[in-house]
């Protein structure tokens, strides 16, 4: 084991680590200068736990109906040996008849661990590529280099068919009414898919075939009209592809942020818990509120020292260089003196700043 | 005397149910507890009145009628399994198993009951082997011969029905599509709407089964049609599957024991995380490797102790060993740098059936 993994394990203060999700993994390519969520999910720690022990339970999260609905569906389209996924895929992507073969991967041999999984998804996946057996693989479970440490990820159902490709299968349960579904969980569909896609395209070249032996497009199966019957439509998801493999790879390495941390850090729940969040570095910004557990406590910390990121993305990136609101106020108003580099923003803000005061005089 | 509340118009029975309800309250109030019973009594009387003089008395009371033992069923759940999965004849989920009964026998089996049905029988045969004539167990993977998640088979069953392959899926559902099928088409069962719906679901699956010019109609099946389309499919499968089958039930006899064989075996991992690896493990292989293919285990195997460490013994050679032959042969998971490859576990990962708890 690497220094690394013992200094996360240490993160984590024994707990066991959490899966990365697709979901999580779209959500970081939204923030990749965070280098408190950073450090947080590539340890696995359980960011919903530690905002609730800090005082700041978050508020959102996927409606409990909502998930029994999702697995639901997911059980009816996979009962009995897939027989519904199958007729969709011979009927949508020409399977042929004798192409049925099934593979469970969600237990090793009544063993849910993780490294097993993958190493069995590696292994049959290895002999499909090879030999061309095999046909669905249920819940499979990919490996993700993420910041420089893997992260696991399950896709509902692989498929693998003629012409030797690999589809991503993804059954989710919002409904397609009338050839149409809500463009929002469309977009967000995609994004997950293009993870599990990425993560199997990475699996695919380590085991020495090339990557296109996965399809860009993506299965989508879905609940038909107001029926619980599915329906499928296939999803390219090229564009999510390039967005993810180019904040995959800016992303902030996990061992050089670790390096400047306390070796005694943990995330244990304590009394020193606060203190060891705020010991990492959070670029809080209004959208995290959406997809980060811990959003409101980085809103609360970036509120209480006035950090101008709190005040959205677009206000931080156009006030290069001034880290808090206090700053920006007084360059504007002329309190203090501008540094040589930050001369010309503050030019702009005493602009603005004048403007202001000519616009509410006028008003008054 | 009050007037029979059944003669009252609804304004006057709301009236006496107020009153009825006031005198009730008066009377528990002075611990008078036979009169508040004969009260209310009345009070039932009344409001059922009420209920049949405003919703009109057609629907009847659904709530109220007692449920009948013809509706739940007079048999034990694990006879009522038992039926549906002979019926159907191959490994079914519990689901599949709920509603071939619910088509074809009287009453339903209640879900909650299936879930721990599995478990329950493990226990029963680990407490006292081979004491029930049947009983319901685990089908059992063709590669790793663990038991298949959510199937139910009977373990008098041959050992290849159970086994669980690649293509075993398909197959059974087909089989059973057939089977149902066959069923349905004896006498006039097939005119229930529970039969109808069971075989649409089957049909709707299968590649010819509903073609609305031989069926003569959507939302129709006809059992024969079904039952040749199931065939016609199963023939592509069936060669393949039963090759498949065969090999891992060799394989299962050389190598499990009776518990196993019911119920499967099982892998664990073993987690060398951070703190030091644990110190049962390697013992627990030496033992492994002490006793795997002597005679003395496979006769210790009767005793409930020691049937516990012999499996383990025999667990460790299954496991350590790839279960080779058969197209699950590689599938033994390879050591990585966490995980030490499965090792034979001392006690079951899981404690939850060990023989010796309860």
């Amino acid at each position: 084991m690497t220094d690394t993994a013992l200094a996360l394990e240490r993160l984590r203060g024994g707990a066991p680590p959490r899966n990365h999700d697709a979901r999580t993994i779209a959500a970081l390519t939204a923030n990749p200068g965070c280098a408190r969520r950073g450090v947080m999910d590539a340890a696995g720690v359980d960011k919903d736990a530690v905002a609730r022990a800090l005082g700041f339970p978050a508020q959102f999260g996927q409606s409990q109906f909502a998930i029994t609905r999702g697995n639901a569906f997911e059980a009816k389209v996979k009962a009995d040996g897939c027989a519904e996924l199958l007729t969709l895929l011979r009927d949508r992507l020409g399977l042929t008849v004798p192409e049925v073969s099934y593979a469970d991967l969600e237990v090793v041999g009544g063993n849910e661990g993780r490294e097993l999984r993958y190493t069995r998804t590696r292994r049959l996946l290895a002999r499909a590529l090879e030999s061309g057996e095999g046909t669905l693989f249920d819940h499979p479970l990919l490996r993700l280099d993420i910041a420089g440490q893997p992260a696991y990820l399950e896709p509902d159902v692989i498929a693998f068919q003629l012409g030797g490709r690999f589809h991503v299968i993804e059954i989710k349960s919002f409904a397609v009414i009338d050839g149409q579904a809500e463009p929002d969980q469309v977009a967000a569909a995609a994004r997950q898919s293009a993870v599990y896609v990425l993560a199997l395209r990475r699996l695919v070249t380590e085991l020495g075939a090339p990557a296109d032996r996965v399809s860009h497009e993506v299965f989508l199966v879905c609940p038909e009209n107001f029926s619980n019957r599915p329906t499928a439509s296939l999803l390219d998801v090229r564009p999510q592809l390039a967005v993810l493999e180019r904040q995959l790879a800016r992303l902030t390495r996990v061992d050089r942020i670790l390096e400047t941390l306390p070796d005694d850090l943990t995330f244990a729940p304590g009394e020193a818990l606060a203190d060891a969040v705020r010991a990492v570095e959070a670029r809080y910004a209004p959208e995290c509120m959406s997809t980060c557990e811990m959003a409101f406590f980085c809103r609360d910390e970036a509120r209480a020292c006035g950090s101008t990121g709190a005040l959205g993305r677009s206000v931080r990136d156009d006030l290069g260089g001034v880290e808090s609101i206090g700053t920006a106020l007084a360059l504007a108003d002329g309190t203090m003196e501008p540094t040589p580099d930050l001369a010309e923003t503050a030019a702009q803000l005493r602009l603005a700043a004048r403007l202001r005061r000519e616009a509410l005089d006028g008003a008054a | 005397m009050p007037p029979s509340p059944d003669a009252l118009t609804p304004d006057a029975l709301e009236e006496r149910i107020a009153e009825l309800r006031a005198a009730v309250r008066r009377a528990m109030a002075a611990g008078d507890r036979g009169l508040a019973r004969t009260l209310r009594a009345e009070l039932r009387r009344a409001e059922r009145a009420w209920d049949e003089a405003v919703l009109g008395d057609d629907d009847g009371h659904p709530d109220e009628r007692p449920r009948t033992g013809a509706e739940r069923g007079l048999l034990p759940v694990r006879e009522q399994v038992h039926q549906a999965l002979t019926l159907l004849g191959v490994p079914a989920a519990p689901k599949l198993i709920g509603s071939v009964y619910a088509a074809f026998f009287p009453g339903e089996i209640p879900g909650a009951r299936l879930t721990s049905l599995r478990r329950d029988e493990e226990r029963s045969f680990r407490a006292a082997p081979y004491a029930r004539p049947y009983y319901l167990c685990a089908g059992l993977t063709a590669d790793l011969l663990a038991a298949a998640r959510g199937l139910v088979t009977v373990s008098t069953w041959p050992l290849e029905r159970r086994i669980v392959g690649p293509l075993s899926p398909r197959t059974d559902f087909l089989t059973a599509a057939l089977r149902v099928a066959e069923h349905a088409g004896r006498g006039d069962a097939a005119s229930s709407p529970q039969v109808r719906r069971l075989l649409w679901r089957f049909a709707t699956n299968i590649p010819g089964a509903t073609d609305v010019r031989t069926t003569g109609g959507i939302g129709v099946v006809d059992p024969a049609v079904l039952a040749e389309a199931a065939r016609a499919e199963l023939d592509v499968h069936e060669e393949a599957d039963r090759d498949q089958r065969r090999q891992a039930a060799e394989r299962a006899r050389a190598q499990l024991d009776d518990v196993e064989l019911l119920f499967g075996t099982r892998l664990r991992a073993m987690r060398t995380a951070a703190g030091s690896p644990p110190a049962a493990a390697p013992r627990s292989r030496r033992a492994a490797a002490s006793r795997t293919g002597t005679a003395a285990a496979r006769k210790a195997a009767s005793g409930r102790r020691s049937s516990a460490s012999a499996s383990a013994a025999r667990r460790g050679r299954s496991a350590t060993k790839p279960s080779g032959g058969g197209p699950g042969g590689e599938a033994t998971p390879r050591t990585s740098r966490r995980t030490s490859g499965p090792v034979p576990p001392g006690r079951r990962p899981d404690g939850a059936s060990n023989g010796d708890d309860r």
